[in-house]
């Protein structure tokens, strides 16, 4: 979720956010933020260039580079993660972020703690809230935010920028999966992976959800 | 403003039975704007009639007028009962003293007893009480709104204090205030204004008008003003309570200048008082002009009459719908004392060789009303010293050869002809006039560009680019984007892939014509070799000029292509734009156009519904905008032209009509906000 922040930024017209988490049964794990906004590049481009769209500042290139090496100076410093590793593709816009935590607990706080620092340069307050849980075999995903009053205040030319836009989940597990809590998710050939591939207006609006109870076997 | 806001009603909605004597007479041969509107061709092509009953006009008209006449009001559409006889042409004018600048809407009367009545309706005096007669004429004044009347003309006019001046007189009072508090709390006399020979007309009356007024108004404030001093004198301490609470002067209530929860540190007191002072001084400066010059405007100025300017009746011989002469040397002077503080104003050189270099400088402006365009036409002639800077600078082309690479549905270019070696001249020899001028380093920078001139061959500079280019945006047009995405496997692992889709961006093109092209090739080879560009094939890509957006270079036709479309860079087009381009090129050498009908095309698609209502209104009102002109030697000459769509009426009555709509759509907008 931290790069929520980011899109509301620039709201390009399409883009892509993949969120992977292979957890081992320990509770420890590895996860992969990506976010891929190589499709509307061209439109980044020129919305870099100018001073505001549709009315809001645009924010320089710099900011963003600040803002994401902080990030990932958060994540190395803070210990909830290690293995930091980050790719920044300048020219497609796809930026990606990993590494390895010891429990899930550890997932949320490095998460929060790069909301915080995401978040500062919007100069607003970041929503802190476990996104991860995972208890007696079964590893939920959370999600309790509320986003649609900040939607409705949107205008229409901005609300487009999420017509197109996608989330992704993929969860890789161990042992086999014995049932998932979320109708849109689906199950891999071996029955270890779990992806949800949903269009970021609906959860917005909260016609669907990337809310997931997964019971393993 | 208001009174800007009461001269442009009175003139739009008092003119349409207008036949009268020429006023030109009584506009000053020398004033620094002057303007001439033909009201009667006006009228006859925008109906007034018509116009007046338009909502936005009836809006503003109504607000206006309300405002002013408290009685009578809903008869505001129909002056001529106030006895205004319009002339065939009217005149503004404005001009400035050293202390006061002022100026005039002159128009003719018919009947003398009914015009008195407007003035008492728009000064509220209903009575006419205080319509004071002097000589031959009457006029009445409140606050911003000054009426000067005889039996057969009269005049809105207006007059506020010289900033320079103002300047100086606060200068004057702030020293003189707050140097009494550092012991010397006896008051030097005042200077005795200087007297003027009054004998030969109102210029001379200002001056003694102007030292009188500064004079009594600082004399009743010398008591008042000395008392202060003396109880903070009194103290021997600047923070001392005793001297705030002591102090009670002796407050005239009516005067509402003055704010007596002042600080409490004295030399902050006395700064503030300064300031209240020097602004009621020009006040009172500016009203004992009024006082005495009122007259002035109905004054026939003979010999130094416009009429007799021969420059002025030259260019309005052929009786245009609304022409100007602007004294831009003026202007610039005026603008320098306003924009520039007093300190830079009074020690720098550079200021007085700014005012000298455009002293003579005139601009002269026509506006032709026709069916289906407004043409706005200027001419500008150069100061002495202008036309020395700029003599080297001969008329350059446009090379027509561009034209082969620009869309007929194109949304806009500029282009731009430049004789890179008159104007180098041109500006070296300014800036080795100007350079010494500078305090410290200005001789310094003028060494420097001695040595620069030895040490750079200027010939090959000046023959490196022709001096033509062209900027165009060559429409919105699909372009191919790469983009990446994933495949994902059995397991959910995913791969990286790319897909290709179609986005439409602007089509920019910017294109310089070269002239030496080995020594163009030396500096791609530098940027080549500096890492600025990237070789691919036939095309360079710019990597180190800071822009987020694909660049790309090429050379072809003697021509250096620099753009985002890298399938079509330097690929002749198909449809090249029509044959008033090329005369437009020929003609001119700086032509800027832009393709109205494409823009609104494409804002109609992208915009808000705002926009799109805006823009599609703007589809129907007009087809295309252009500014060109040329320049050489000593002058100038440009000409804005607005291309309108087809329509039975004339061009300012479909460009109020145009105005109309937007004025309904916005308010629209702001009703559907409320809601």
């Amino acid at each position: 979720m931290p790069f929520a922040a980011l899109i509301l930024f620039i709201c390009p017209s399409c883009f892509e956010i993949i969120e992977e988490v292979n957890l081992n049964e320990d509770g420890s794990g590895f996860f992969c933020f990506t976010i891929n906004m190589s499709q509307s590049k061209l439109n980044i481009n020129s919305m870099l260039l100018l001073d505001s769209v549709n009315g809001r500042p645009v924010p320089k290139i710099e900011d963003f580079k600040e803002a994401l090496t902080q990030a990932e100076a958060t994540l190395k410093e803070d210990g909830n993660i290690t293995n930091v590793s980050s790719t920044k593709n300048w020219d497609d816009y796809i930026f990606s972020v990993s590494g390895n935590f010891k429990n899930v607990q550890a997932l949320n706080k490095a998460i929060n703690n790069m909301g915080i620092i995401i978040n500062k340069t919007r100069g607003v307050p970041p929503a802190v809230q476990d996104n991860f849980s995972y208890s007696d075999k079964v590893f939920a995903r959370l999600y309790n935010y509320n986003l649609m009053n900040d939607y409705k205040k949107l205008s229409e030319k901005d609300k487009l920028a999420f017509t197109n836009a996608k989330y992704t989940t993929i969860y890789r597990f161990k042992t086999p999966i014995g049932s998932c809590s979320n109708p849109d998710a689906i199950k891999s050939k071996s029955g270890k992976a779990v992806m949800l591939k949903i269009n970021i207006k609906d959860l917005i609006t909260n016609n669907k959800t990337i809310k997931n109870s997964i019971n393993l076997k | 403003m208001k009174s800007t806001k009461l001269l442009l009603f009175a003139f739009l909605f008092t003119v349409s039975t207008c036949y009268a004597q020429d006023l030109i007479n009584l506009v000053p041969k020398d004033a620094a704007f002057t303007a001439v509107f033909d009201i009667n061709q006006i009228n006859t092509k925008a109906k007034f009639s018509q116009l007046a009953k338009l909502p936005v006009v009836e809006k503003i008209a109504k607000g206006l007028v309300r405002n002013i006449i408290k009685q009578d009001s809903l008869n505001y559409l129909d002056l001529t009962k106030y006895g205004i006889k319009v002339n065939s042409k009217a005149y503004f004018y404005f001009q400035s003293s050293d202390k006061v600048y002022y100026g005039a809407m002159v128009f003719s009367l018919e009947d003398e007893a009914k015009f008195m009545h407007l003035a008492k309706l728009l000064t509220g005096d209903t009575e006419g009480q205080n319509i004071k007669t002097k000589d031959n004429y009457k006029y009445a004044v409140k606050r911003d709104i000054k009426i000067v009347w005889n039996n057969k003309t009269a005049a809105f006019w207006m007059a506020i204090i010289n900033p320079g001046y103002k300047d100086s007189v606060k200068s004057a009072i702030t020293s003189r205030y707050t140097g009494s508090i550092n012991g010397n709390n006896s008051f030097p006399a005042f200077d005795k204004p200087v007297e003027e020979a009054s004998s030969t007309g109102a210029y001379n009356e200002n001056a003694i008008a102007d030292s009188i007024a500064v004079v009594e108004y600082l004399a009743r404030e010398e008591e008042r003003v000395k008392s202060i001093a003396d109880s903070i004198a009194a103290t021997d301490s600047y923070n001392s309570n005793v001297a705030v609470d002591s102090y009670n002067p002796t407050v005239d209530t009516s005067n509402t200048y003055y704010n007596y929860d002042t600080p409490a540190d004295p030399y902050d007191r006395m700064y503030t008082l300064a300031d209240s002072v020097s602004k009621a001084a020009s006040d009172s400066i500016v009203n004992g002009w009024c006082a005495i010059n009122s007259g002035l405007f109905l004054r026939e100025k003979g010999n130094n009459s416009m009429a007799f300017n021969k420059e002025f009746m030259d260019y309005v011989k052929n009786n245009p719908d609304v022409a100007f002469m602007f004294d831009y040397g003026l202007f610039t002077k005026i603008y320098l004392k306003s924009m520039w503080s007093y300190t830079m104003r009074t020690t720098g050189d550079p200021y007085q060789f700014l005012q000298g270099m455009y002293d003579g400088t005139k601009m002269f402006a026509k506006v032709e009303l026709n069916k289906d365009d407004v043409q706005l036409k200027f001419n500008m002639t150069y100061s002495n010293k202008l036309a020395e800077i700029f003599k080297y600078v001969k008329k350059k082309k446009i090379s027509t050869n561009f034209l082969k690479y620009m869309d007929k549905d194109l949304m806009g270019y500029y282009a731009v002809g430049i004789d890179i070696e008159g104007y180098s001249k041109g500006i070296g020899k300014m800036l080795k006039d100007i350079l010494p001028t500078i305090p410290e380093y200005g001789n310094i920078a003028a060494s420097a560009l001695d040595v620069l001139d030895i040490a750079i061959d200027e010939q090959s500079l000046y023959k490196l680019l022709t001096g033509d280019m062209v900027l165009a945006v060559n429409g919105v047009k699909p372009m191919q984007v790469t983009r990446k995405s994933y495949d994902y496997d059995a397991e959910f692992n995913s791969k990286e892939k790319i897909d290709t889709t179609i986005q439409t961006q602007p089509d920019v093109l910017f294109m310089l014509g070269i002239g030496n092209i080995n020594d163009v090739n030396k500096i791609l080879k530098l940027l080549i070799d500096t890492k600025s560009l990237k070789k691919e094939g036939n095309l360079y890509q710019i990597e180190a000029m800071g822009s987020p957006l694909p660049v790309y270079l090429t050379i072809q036709d003697g021509i250096l292509f620099i753009g985002n479309n890298k399938e079509n860079l330097a690929k002749p087009v198909l449809n090249m734009p029509g044959e008033e381009h090329t005369k437009l090129f020929n003609k001119n050498t700086f032509v800027a156009y832009a393709n109205m009908d494409n823009i609104a095309k494409y804002f109609i698609k992208e915009g808000s519904d705002k926009n799109q209502k805006i823009f599609t209104d703007v589809l129907g009102f007009c087809s295309s905008m252009s500014v060109c002109g040329s320049h050489k030697g000593n002058a100038s000459s440009s000409n804005f032209v607005l291309k309108l769509k087809n329509t039975e009426d004339n061009s300012i009555f479909d460009i109020c009509k145009f105005i109309n709509t937007l004025f309904l759509i916005d308010e629209n907008t702001n009703t559907d906000s409320a809601l």
